[in-house]
């Protein structure tokens, strides 16, 4: 039902206008009223489609009516037509400037009352159907908003996740890194120990026998071979070189991992950014490695990079960690005596970038399992010491936070990751 | 003759085990990987085996599944360097163990652990 209201002094007017409408056009409710005053007062109490409006009249005219209707938001997409006598064209060209969307002149002349009228009807639809779409939009962009400020939240996360499982994988390792050295020292020293209260324990049978002066038959000797042969004290003299040896190396080592780690994870820049030597990096990192290598498994390195990157160290060292432990257990997955971990470093002089690249002679990927490499907590290994964040967080920290590159290929013959870095 | 295989990646280990043990009874072999561990169950006539569970390659889990499953009678015992809750129920989940003993290791603990491991042998046979 389409609501018009028509205001004109002339009563005539009124009834051969809603006449002329209420024959023609269907589903249509015409209100007709003179007095442009108690039009405005109908207009703020009820909502039209579309308003008929005379200019000049005795008490305000249509321009004073369209500065009232302006003031009233319920009445925005209502249409306006002015009618308008060939006398007032400076009149007319003031509706339109203060909102009226057509007009028709006087006398009227049905067709074309009919058509402005139909028109005004047909756009007022368009209009409000405009109106509704952009709240509609409105509304879904506000949601979206929401969903966006969750799915950060969620992402954020998911990165909390990620470090904290690098974070848990490199604890295991160091555990054992640290472990191993701990376990030989001390059983070394638990040796030392006997050997020690041996030694001693001669050293006094000796030390008794000088005092007393060598005066038996050999029996002091006897117990002292005695001693050394409980002792097995030859056999501890050869080897008690070797003994601390092993207890210096071992204390080195851990030693080492210490310092490393310290450079690894530096708590205080956890957030910052700052310019990076990927030489040093692959340095930590490889040392930090250390016990994951074996007689069979050999790193190469052939650092020439001159340029430094930028990025955040604990980052940069995290996923460079991550890239090269994959490195070593793809050897680890192959039955061979003899696995190469080729890590290089070259500046691009061409495009002011930096490579990286970390060769394996390892198991390989094949495509499927390259397409699904970066996705978290993917991985071909078995066992749950294996997390499947590694090429996630490599490609976060590399591709997404520091703008670079992560290339994968692979075949039969092992892997090559290239990583290229802006300088 | 008791013979014990001793299986660690680390050359260090296996020397500070093979010095505590050295006024024993015992015969010992040292292996620093699976196939040469493998190559020592096959030839020799082994009755217990300490393994580390992290090894490159054929891990000690893995190890030590083999050696239940082709010789039953040998008396497996694990020996690892992560000594946190979470791996001791991984690993006591993936293989049947006598003894579960963790690095840092006590020395006289070994020795006891293995000989209690003897006894408990001669009882079964």
């Amino acid at each position: 039902m389409k609501k018009i209201l028509i205001i004109d002094d002339s009563r005539m007017i009124l009834e051969v206008a809603k006449n002329m409408i209420k024959s023609n056009i269907e589903d249509v409710e015409v209100m007709v009223v003179s007095d442009p005053l108690e039009g405005v007062e109908i207009l703020s109490k009820e909502t039209f489609h579309l308003l008929v409006l005379d200019i000049v009249m005795p008490s305000a005219s249509g321009m004073e009516v369209l500065r009232i209707i302006n003031t009233i938001p319920a009445l925005k997409t209502m249409k306006t037509i002015m009618f308008s006598s060939l006398n007032d064209s400076k009149a007319l060209s003031e509706c339109f400037r203060l909102g009226a969307y057509d007009y028709i002149g006087k006398p009227l002349d049905v067709d074309e009352f009919l058509a402005r009228i139909n028109h005004a009807l047909s756009e007022y639809e368009l209009t409000s159907t405009l109106h509704e779409t952009i709240e509609k939009l409105e509304v879904n962009n506000k949601e979206l908003e929401n969903l966006n400020v969750q799915l950060k939240e969620a992402q954020g996360q998911l990165i909390q996740r990620e470090r904290l499982a690098g974070i848990g994988n490199l604890a295991a390792g160091l555990a054992h890194e640290v472990n191993n050295p701990l376990g030989f020292i001390k059983s070394n020293v638990s040796t030392l120990r006997s050997v020690s209260e041996g030694i001693l324990d001669i050293y006094d049978v000796m030390k008794n026998m000088i005092i007393d002066g060598f005066d038996d038959d050999g029996a002091s000797i006897g117990i002292v071979k005695d001693r050394e042969e409980s002792v097995d004290l030859n056999g501890i003299i050869e080897d008690i070189d070797d003994i601390f040896d092993d207890v210096d190396n071992g204390i080195e080592r851990i030693a080492v991992i210490i310092d490393a780690l310290q450079k690894f994870s530096n708590i205080q820049s956890i957030e910052e950014s700052e310019a990076i030597n990927v030489n040093e990096a692959v340095d930590i990192v490889i040392r930090l490695l250390g016990g994951y290598l074996n007689s069979d498994i050999k790193v190469v390195t052939d650092l020439q990079a001159t340029q430094e990157i930028y990025g955040n160290a604990s980052d940069v060292n995290m996923a460079l960690y991550h890239v090269v432990k994959n490195a070593i257990e793809a050897i680890g997955e192959i039955d061979i005596t003899e696995g190469v971990v080729t890590i290089s470093t070259r500046d691009r002089m061409e495009d002011q970038k930096v490579d990286l690249m970390i060769r394996d002679s390892g198991i390989g990927m094949d495509s499927e399992v390259i397409h699904h490499s970066i996705d978290p907590f993917f991985t071909t290994k078995s066992g749950g010491a294996f997390v499947g964040m590694g090429l996630t967080t490599a490609y976060n920290c590399f591709v997404k936070d520091m703008n670079g590159q992560l290339d994968i290929s692979s075949d039969e013959t092992g892997t090559l990751i290239t990583i290229t870095l802006p300088v | 003759m008791i013979n014990i295989l001793f299986v660690d990646d680390e050359p260090h280990v296996l020397n500070a085990i093979r010095r505590s043990f050295q006024r024993t009874d015992y015969k010992m072999y040292f292996a620093e990987n699976a196939q040469m561990a493998e190559f020592f169950l096959a030839s020799k006539n082994i009755d217990i085996i300490v393994s580390d569970i992290m090894m490159p390659g054929i891990n000690g889990i893995e190890l030590l599944n083999y050696a239940m499953l082709n010789y039953p009678k040998i008396i497996r015992i694990a020996l690892t360097g992560r000594n946190d809750i979470q791996s001791a129920f991984e690993i006591l989940e993936e293989v049947e163990v006598y003894k579960y003993v963790t690095k840092p290791w006590d020395k006289d603990e070994l020795k006891t652990i293995i000989q209690e491991a003897i006894s408990q042998k001669k009882d079964n046979v």
